[in-house]
């Protein structure tokens, strides 16, 4: 794995959405209705044929990221690892003219292909990790799983330097705006921890999360982790 | 070489190779932004300017691709001195050999709307500083390369051509499939980029040049054939591990032979080339004419990922246009776009080809809300447009806006009109509609209305609008009035089409106005028009009957192969029997002991999700009831019901949500009512919403619009991403006392909390309800909310509460 180029990495589209996480991201409980079913069927079609799931990756040393990885929580994920592999997926522009079009006129349509829509991109991130696991193997080394700007106390506000670094716009059309969001909706960023030992990484858990003070699933006592 | 001769070449140009490659090659540090180099060490960038000027480079691109504001910040340095440093030492390295210098531009490094938030006009604003600084720094010519968005490139090529005369070469890259990230198709670049008036158009970057080569192929063949066309390819693929690209030196020059044929005006490289690469070109395309041979062009209407080459019928959706439609009125006076994009999305499922928009309502601001339809339809639907109006300012608006190549409609024989239109036609590079009629009004004789058509194609084409874009309407008379005329109408568009060499259109449903069962004559009308050469049938796709006549007659006259298409659509239908088993569309209310009695189908309807089964009810329900007695009896009592489920964790988010679409299907039908009543709305109070400054997530501020309006609410939606100064001036134009707000990120509450402040700045009488996935109780205090709403169900609760209603 080369260092320090930012590079393309091949997914591919998976063949369906994952509907039993597209009902939970859409909020509901337990074994969605026949209705909900339907409904979320019906919109995953649209959904798949608008995708167009990139991914781009760059290897660096962690001195060189000093600007960019902060706070706790994302030190002690990467412990132990003197390299990064960070990470940006997109599902492109078209699926969220998707989620619009389906939206029109029909609401409760607008959110379960939003909620498709997420679990779409988990699928991709996990297909990518995949990918580079594969890669990090074929040099004898590990990966941690992956740690996102947003998670416990590592801000979303890193997101233009991690854009920057994978040269994004260009590699994979994602953009992030001055309020610190991507666009096209649908991408997601991280990072991994490398290392010559096997390695886990660690999950934030909810200490610092945003969301904690109302977070649904922690206080029916789960966690997002599903 | 002279800036001027720059096309009078007669052999092949080469153009030079990566700039990035160099750099890192000479060891640019991991983050370190390429531009600033420029004035950091102007030496190193001078001298890979001159190995690829001693390679045989006839332009040098400099070192200013990322020289927007936006991918400079941090490093200290503005747009101006970025590029005039990098100009400069192109043109040092430039002189000893004679090669021009070109201000290189890319992508601004921000997503435009509706993905992202860059306003058009920002972008083009932007774009006009770059042009302008490179223009001060004596640049020979503009070189737009790497781009992804069409719409981007729109800016950058108005922003040029309104800045300055310099030479315009652009460029998109495009993956494998042929589209590039935004899902732009090589053919829709070259239509609209050459309509917006780019002297030559390319492909580079993303590949190697065997992969563009097809691409480039297409390129060629939808352009003229002396209209200039470029490549600039990467070295090939990158190796998966990241080690840089497969082609080397030689197997590039190899790959680069083909392209001979395509008679380029110039080549060179892009990510992964060097000089070396350059240098072996030479011989490559060593007597190498640019130019191919001429061709027919078709003609082209497109947005970015839809191009309908117009060859043979083609359907226009007419549905877009508040002629004799008080419900889409009373939309376009209300600014309520949702339900023109529910008219758009219903069209393009019935198969329309291209949307004629028509918002000219007496009374509203026309430009205005012009552009604000195109932006909202292209938002969700990819078909070209065709902007209908007699107001030239609403179609220099709409034409600004829109993305792509459009057509506009119309202009006629009336010089002060055709002044007026075509140079806007011209300048955005649109299609253009020219009714037969004039001062005189419109000739009874097929001959006549022939001659001003010919005035019209004359007048269009003198004003610099190719052949291929011009469209004649004939003009359907109506037959209940003036029922000689009509064969007029067909003789006319045969002689045009024949003689004149242009397209034709019609508005096919005029000619039944007046008499009964209309689908008869329009379908009559339709294919007597189509057998004398109708090109683009301005129809209601919903008619069946029309557009099955549509599919039968490319059947017949032998353009739908192996009748494909007919048997994609109409394989496994059944014919619709006659009259009598078409009537009663919905079942009929039950009266009946039941809780509820005549209402209880439809509230049943709504607490079901049941769509289409709620609009049927609520139809039924309206020949009896006065449509706000179903609104309280039925609509409200049947959402309070799921409401109370939902709290009490019995139902959850996507029962709700189902519930709210089929009371919004149920209330689309009450409204149409209304409005056909001409009574007052019956609003219990008018609420405005927006998603804040600097959000795109507006989902959950939907949900919140929908089941407002669902409890009987009047909602002004702004949309998302919403500045400050609008809220404010919306509700003081309004007259607004409740607004509500979302936001999601903990990124975008600062704009929440400076939208706030600024509406009691204004000192408006009025409140505030917040939503949001991060907002709590106690930040919606903190920042100056009057009530913090946890879901959509509470914000219906507080309006209820503000307004007094039920």
């Amino acid at each position: 794995m080369q260092k320090n180029i930012p590079c393309p990495l091949g997914v591919e589209l998976p063949a369906q959405i994952d509907l039993v996480e597209a009902a939970r991201y859409f909020g509901a409980r337990g074994q969605p209705d026949p209705g909900t079913l339907a409904l979320l069927e019906r919109c995953a079609g649209p959904l798949l044929k608008a995708a167009a799931p990139r991914a781009v990756w760059l290897r660096a040393g962690r001195e060189s990221l000093s600007g960019l990885i902060r706070g706790k929580d994302a030190e002690k994920h990467l412990a132990g690892c003197g390299e990064c592999v960070l990470l940006a997926v997109t599902l492109g522009a078209g699926v969220d003219e998707a989620i619009r079009r389906l939206g029109v006129g029909d609401i409760a349509a607008g959110v379960a292909a939003d909620a498709l829509a997420s679990a779409l991109a988990e699928q991709v991130c996990d297909a990518a990790e995949a990918a580079l696991r594969q890669l990090a193997a074929g040099e004898s080394l590990y990966l941690t799983g992956r740690f996102s700007p947003g998670y416990g106390d590592w801000p979303i506000q890193v997101q233009p330097e991690l854009a920057r670094l994978l040269d994004t716009p260009r590699r994979i059309g994602l953009c992030v705006t001055d309020s610190f969001l991507m666009t096209p909706r649908k991408s997601v960023t991280a990072v991994l921890g490398l290392s010559e030992q096997p390695v886990t990484g660690w999950r934030a858990g909810c200490g610092q999360c945003a969301l904690r003070e109302k977070c649904e699933y922690r206080k029916r006592g789960q966690t997002c982790e599903g | 070489m002279k800036a001027e001769d720059l096309f009078k070449q007669d052999n092949t140009l080469l153009l030079d190779g990566g700039m990035g490659t160099m750099l890192q090659a000479a060891g640019l540090a991991l983050g370190e932004k390429p531009e600033a180099l420029n004035l950091k060490d102007p030496a190193l960038i001078e001298s890979i300017h001159a190995r690829y000027a001693a390679a045989g480079s006839a332009i040098l691109n400099a070192n200013t691709f990322g020289a927007s504001a936006h991918k400079l910040a941090g490093t200290g340095y503005t747009v101006e001195q970025v590029i005039a440093a990098g100009i400069g030492c192109a043109k040092r390295a430039a002189a000893p050999y004679g090669a021009l210098v070109a201000l290189d531009v890319g992508p601004l490094g921000e997503l435009l709307e509706p993905s992202g938030t860059l306003a058009f006009e920002d972008a083009v604003e932007e774009y006009a500083r770059i042009v302008r600084a490179g223009v001060a720094a004596g640049a020979d010519l503009v070189f737009f390369e790497t781009f992804t968005d069409l719409y981007e490139l729109k800016a950058a090529l108005l922003a040029c051509k309104e800045n300055c005369d310099l030479p315009i070469l652009a460029s998109m890259s495009f993956e494998a499939g042929g589209r590039t990230f935004t899902g732009c198709t090589v053919e829709s670049f070259a239509a609209t980029a050459r309509g917006l008036g780019a002297d030559a158009l390319g492909i580079n970057c993303s590949l190697g040049p065997k992969e563009i080569f097809p691409m480039a192929q297409r390129l060629a063949a939808a352009l003229p054939g002396d209209y200039p066309v470029f490549v600039k390819p990467n070295a090939g693929l990158p190796r998966a591990d990241g080690s840089g690209y497969d082609v080397t030196p030689q197997l590039f020059a190899h790959q680069m032979k083909p392209y001979r044929a395509l008679g380029l005006f110039a080549a060179g490289g892009c990510c992964g080339t060097t000089p070396d690469y350059i240098r072996l070109l030479n011989s490559v395309f060593a007597g190498c004419q640019p130019g191919r041979e001429a061709h027919p062009m078709p003609s082209v209407l497109c947005t970015p990922v839809d191009c309908v080459t117009v060859d043979g019928i083609t359907v226009v959706g007419e549905r877009i246009n508040p002629t004799g439609k008080k419900r889409f009125q009373q939309a376009v006076r209300e600014g309520d776009m949702n339900y023109l994009l529910e008219v758009a999305v219903s069209q393009a499922e019935s198969g329309a080809a291209v949307l004629d928009v028509n918002v000219g309502v007496p009374g509203v601001d026309e430009p205005a809300v012009m552009a604000r339809a195109i932006k909202a339809i292209q938002s969700v639907v990819s078909l070209p447009l065709q902007l209908d109006s007699s107001n030239p300012e609403a179609l220099a608006r709409g034409l600004r806006v829109y993305n792509g190549k459009p057509i506009v409609n119309s202009v006629n024989g009336e010089r002060a009109v055709l002044e007026k239109i075509l140079p806007l036609c011209k300048k955005y590079g649109a299609a253009v509609v020219g009714l037969t009629l004039d001062e005189n009004g419109i000739p009874k004789e097929a001959a006549r209305r022939v001659e001003i058509a010919r005035r019209i194609r004359d007048a269009a084409l003198e004003a610099g609008i190719p052949r291929e874009d011009i469209y004649i309407d004939c003009l359907t008379l109506t037959a209940s009035a003036q029922q000689e005329d009509v064969l007029a109408t067909v003789q006319a568009l045969r002689e045009c089409k024949e003689t004149l060499g242009v397209r034709t259109v019609l508005g096919v449903s005029n000619i039944s106005f007046g008499l009964p069962c209309r689908p008869y004559l329009n379908t009559t009308f339709l294919t007597m028009a189509m057998s004398a050469g109708l090109d683009l049938a301005i129809m209601n796709p919903a008619s069946e009957e029309m557009m099955a006549a549509v599919y039968a007659y490319n059947v017949l006259t032998n353009r739908d192969k192996q009748s494909a298409a007919y048997i994609a659509r109409y394989a496994g239908r059944t014919l619709p029997q006659a009259a009598a088993a078409a009537a009663p569309s919905a079942p009929a209310p039950a009266e009946g002991a039941e809780p509820g009695g005549i209402y209880a189908p439809l509230m049943k309807a709504v607490e079901q999700g049941l769509k289409g089964e709620a609009a049927a009810q609520t139809r039924a329900l309206l020949a009896e009831k006065e449509p706000l007695a179903v609104v309280d009896e039925a609509l409200i009592p049947a959402l309070d019901v799921v409401g109370a489920k939902y709290e009490k964790g019995t139902l959850f988010l996507p029962q709700l949500l189902q519930a709210a679409s089929a009371a919004q299907s149920a209330f689309e039908e009450i409204k149409t009512a209304i409005a056909k009543n001409g009574a007052a709305g019956g609003s219990k109070g008018r609420i405005l919403l927006a998603t804040v400054k600097g959000d795109v997530h507006d989902i959950g501020k939907n949900i919140v619009r929908v089941i407002l309006e669902n409890y009987g609410f009047e909602v002004i939606d702004l949309g998302r991403d919403v500045p400050v100064e609008a809220v404010v001036e919306t509700a003081r134009e309004k007259e607004i006392h409740l607004v509500g707000l979302s936001a999601l990120m903990t990124t975008t509450l600062k704009s929440m909390e400076e939208t706030i402040a600024a509406l009691h700045a204004a000192g408006l009488d009025c409140k505030v309800m917040v939503g949001g996935a991060v907002l709590t109780e106690s930040y919606a205090k903190q920042i100056g909310a009057d009530w913090y709403a946890k879901d959509a169900k509470q914000s219906a609760d507080i309006a209820r509460a503000f307004f007094g209603v039920s």
